[in-house]
């Protein structure tokens, strides 16, 4: 008995419905330009971190004492960005700086779901956590975060796993808002009811029957997540404190060819890390403009 | 009011001691300064002495006890790692604040004086062409890191054009109004760019929701006139959301300031924080981070009580009305 309400509530959850559903979200994204042109922009980019290492003649992202003399060189068919101030093949180094902003978004959107969405869920389900989750909430989100990001490395030391820390701490918060307001709106249907009196437990009900239906605009809330972690951890490997020195992230890049000398003789070693980290973070949000968009269209 | 004045002053001073504790206990659990200063080689008596010296052999409330009091009357206690003045920690956080400051504000007014006229203007022309600039301006500008657009504006400004200093700091008190501002015009300029974007957006968004209200149709319906309706009625009603933005745009940009600091080499609270950062010297650390922390709780203070100034619901009720 038990069994067959929950079947009935999730056969009327997905069913023919959800095709038709799926049909016109893609048609709403597909028809809005700036979201395909995000979506292709942040595929590229992924595309350039996963294939770049292999399509290049030498990828190295050390130190090369053979590029020595190529010091501040531009472009060439041998290192197709130039060489950096430290003899380093650009091209080599920002492979590998767009794969370190993608593996910092990428987990720390994960983290910062997953514990937003436990915290969040339980915030909206159960009324007594409500105030202190959400005054934690608060307080963590008064505070602008490159600045938490900074005393919290101020206090656990630089590195690439305190940073993911970090961050994740930062944005939890804005997951479990999201999470929060649209469990209470959930909570408050016929079929959460419904799950009640047939007696399924809220570990059920939150995670079987409400985390289903509430999940679009914490997906939407992750891109956004994605996108502004990676500017925070690239700023802060710009102020020297992000990841180590002999990693090459794009924030780092960027510090490194900073200097007025080098901006004005060779001003490729600073714009294309920063245009790199534009078109990333630019792209991804676009993508997450266009979800929403799409993610919108089709509840109305 | 001196109800809601005092309780919300009341909720200040609480946040401050909590934030203190947990940021002292934290410093305090991962740092160890004595082990520090004797390097690698050092025997047990030569740690507690260490200790004793530096004060720590105390417990940790008593220390924190002590150095909470006189944090409170402005002494931030001394460097373990630099000696004599420039070991002050007071001095040091007093000399990064003032570039902080006059960056961040001057910036505050720059983007106020634009964005704000921007957003009443886009909300009053709704759907037009400046409207959409405004719009697609701010995605932009939530893309751009600061750091880039500093690295352009270099670019442009300092190096093609020679017009500007490329970078530093000249105080207004030693190389005279002129050249400070010659200097300040291109870190204000990158630190308020972005901001303006984001406030315009805001104020666009808060003058669009106050003007499809009820009040507001009654307004025009008695037959008030278009002006008076729009900047008496409706401005004074989003002030309040307006008033919110700006208390985040100021926070936000005393945490950019960090990054143009750098950019420019302006010896500001950020590129010390983070001098003293890759020293590890936590008594710095400490007097900073709390600094900084210090800044936000008044920030939100002031932003708080000026909601009560400009709406009297928030005197009656003790919170905001949204």
């Amino acid at each position: 008995m038990k069994q067959e309400a929950v079947m009935v509530t999730k056969g009327n959850r997905k069913g023919v419905h959800l095709s038709e559903t799926a049909k016109l979200r893609l048609t709403v994204f597909f028809k809005n330009k700036f979201a395909v042109a995000g979506a292709i922009l942040t595929l590229l980019l992924i595309l350039f971190a996963v294939f770049g290492a292999s399509i290049s003649p030498n990828y190295n992202y050390t130190f090369n004492p053979e590029l020595s003399t190529l010091r501040r060189s531009a472009p060439t068919a041998q290192n197709w960005f130039g060489v950096d101030d430290q003899s380093r093949d650009l091209y080599s180094c920002c492979v590998f700086g767009v794969r370190i902003s993608l593996m910092v978004g990428f987990f720390v959107s994960i983290c910062a779901t997953v514990f937003g969405v436990i915290l969040g869920l339980l915030a909206g389900y159960f009324k007594f956590l409500d105030n202190i989750l959400m005054r934690i909430c608060d307080a963590l989100t008064s505070i602008p975060a490159i600045l938490l990001a900074l005393i919290f490395v101020a206090i656990f030391g630089p590195g690439i796993s305190n940073i993911i820390i970090a961050l994740t701490v930062i944005y939890t918060p804005a997951i479990a808002r999201v999470a929060r307001a649209s469990t209470l709106s959930v909570r408050e249907m016929t079929y959460i009811e419904a799950c009640g009196s047939v007696g399924a437990r809220w570990p059920r009900i939150l995670f079987r029957h409400i985390l289903p239906n509430i999940m679009s605009p914490i997906i939407v809330q992750m891109t956004f997540i994605f996108a502004s972690s990676i500017i925070v951890e690239a700023s802060l490997s710009f102020l020297g404190v992000g990841i180590p020195s002999d990693m090459p992230s794009l924030g780092r890049l960027i510090y490194e060819a900073k200097s007025v000398s080098i901006i004005t003789t060779a001003p490729y070693l600073t714009f294309i890390p920063g245009a790199i980290m534009v078109l990333l973070v630019l792209g991804i949000n676009l993508l997450g403009d266009g979800l929403r968009d799409m993610l919108d269209s089709s509840s109305h | 009011m001196a109800k809601y004045l005092l309780k919300r002053l009341g909720t200040s001073i609480i946040t401050f001691v909590l934030v203190s504790f947990v940021v002292y206990f934290l410093i305090d659990a991962t740092g160890d300064p004595a082990r520090q200063a004797l390097g690698t080689d050092y025997t047990e008596e030569q740690y507690q002495a260490k200790l004793e010296e530096y004060g720590l052999d105390a417990p940790f409330l008593a220390r924190y006890g002590t150095w909470l009091i006189h944090f409170v009357m402005g002494d931030m206690g001394q460097s373990f790692i630099d000696k004599g003045e420039t070991g002050v920690v007071a001095k040091q956080v007093i000399s990064g604040l003032g570039p902080t400051f006059a960056l961040a504000s001057i910036s505050m007014v720059v983007v106020l004086v634009i964005a704000i006229p921007l957003g009443i203007f886009a909300a009053k022309h709704k759907n037009g062409v400046g409207d959409g600039a405004v719009v697609s301006a701010s995605l932009l500008g939530i893309s751009v890191p600061v750091f880039v657009l500093c690295a352009v504006l270099m670019f442009i400004f300092a190096a093609k054009w020679k017009v500007l200093p490329v970078a530093g700091y000249r105080s207004p008190l030693e190389g005279g109004a002129g050249e400070f501002i010659r200097y300040m015009i291109l870190p204000v300029a990158s630190l308020s760019v972005l901001n303006i974007a984001y406030v315009t957006r805001m104020t666009r968004s808060a003058m669009l929701d106050v003007l499809g209200t009820d009040y507001i149709k009654s307004a025009k319906a008695k037959g008030l006139r278009q002006s008076k309706v729009f900047y008496k009625h409706a401005l004074k009603n989003a002030f309040n959301v307006i008033l919110t933005v700006i208390g985040q745009t100021f926070a936000s940009m005393l945490a950019g300031a960090a990054v143009v600091e750098t950019f420019f080499n302006i010896p500001g609270m950020g590129v010390l924080l983070i001098k003293y950062i890759n020293k590890s010297d936590y008594n710095m650390i400490l007097g900073f981070v709390m600094t900084i922390c210090l800044i936000f709780i008044v920030i939100n203070l002031v932003v708080d009580l000026l909601y009560g100034v400009f709406d009297p619901r928030v005197r009656v009720a003790g919170k905001a009305v949204n």
